[in-house]
């Protein structure tokens, strides 16, 4: 998993089946010191999250159909949590 | 599997209730060669009771949810040992025991 913050929202009205009533967000990564690294995506939200959070990004789409709870669901990238706090080499950083 | 080096937490409340009581830490890849921290820093959860500054072995993707605290877990790496030595061609490149430099 990595870190990222949500940047903003998606909508989509002509979608696969499975994806409606899903929250679709765009999320881009952030490395420890808070600054963007890495490419926007678009990921589905398990965590109830908003737009500025930061949240923990899980790129994996076997995870995806666990956190959704569809064992047949076409995804990749999930929103899995908000993140609270973080601690690395001594400093702890609050995100909200 | 690959080595990484365990250099801090997270911690994170409003999350998926699948993630419920899994220890989050945060770890930076580490070269084999160097022993040197190489990469982007990343969130895996431990298995093992690991801490911070340890070297720890971990594994990605689908066998990341092979062991008993991860089996039906939405995670996509995990801490599956903490490395005691490394020998590489007959020198040892890593010792945990061996004080810090």
């Amino acid at each position: 998993m990595k870190i990222g913050r949500v940047t903003g929202t998606v909508v989509s009205t002509i979608k696969y089946e499975d994806y409606r009533g899903f929250k679709l967000l765009k999320v881009r990564p952030i490395d420890l010191e808070g600054a963007f690294s890495g490419e926007e995506v678009v990921a589905l939200d398990a965590a109830n999250a908003g737009v500025g959070d930061t949240v923990l990004i899980n790129n994996d789409g076997g995870s995806a159909q666990m956190v959704m709870g569809d064992k047949k669901l076409v995804a990749s990238v999930t929103i899995c949590g908000v993140v609270d706090h973080y601690t690395y080499c001594g400093k702890t950083t609050f995100t909200h | 599997m690959q080595l990484a080096r365990v250099i801090g937490s997270i911690v994170s409340t409003r999350k998926s209730d699948r993630l419920v009581g899994l220890k989050l830490l945060v770890a930076v890849p580490i070269d084999m060669d160097t022993m040197e921290e190489k990469g982007a820093p990343f969130i895996t959860v431990d298995t093992v009771g690991a801490g911070e500054g340890e070297i720890i072995m971990w594994a990605g993707g689908s066998s990341s949810r092979q062991t008993d605290l991860t089996t039906s877990k939405p995670v996509d790496s995990a801490i599956i040992g903490i490395v005691d030595h490394v020998d590489i061609g007959g020198r040892r490149v890593y010792d945990k025991g061996a004080p810090a430099k």
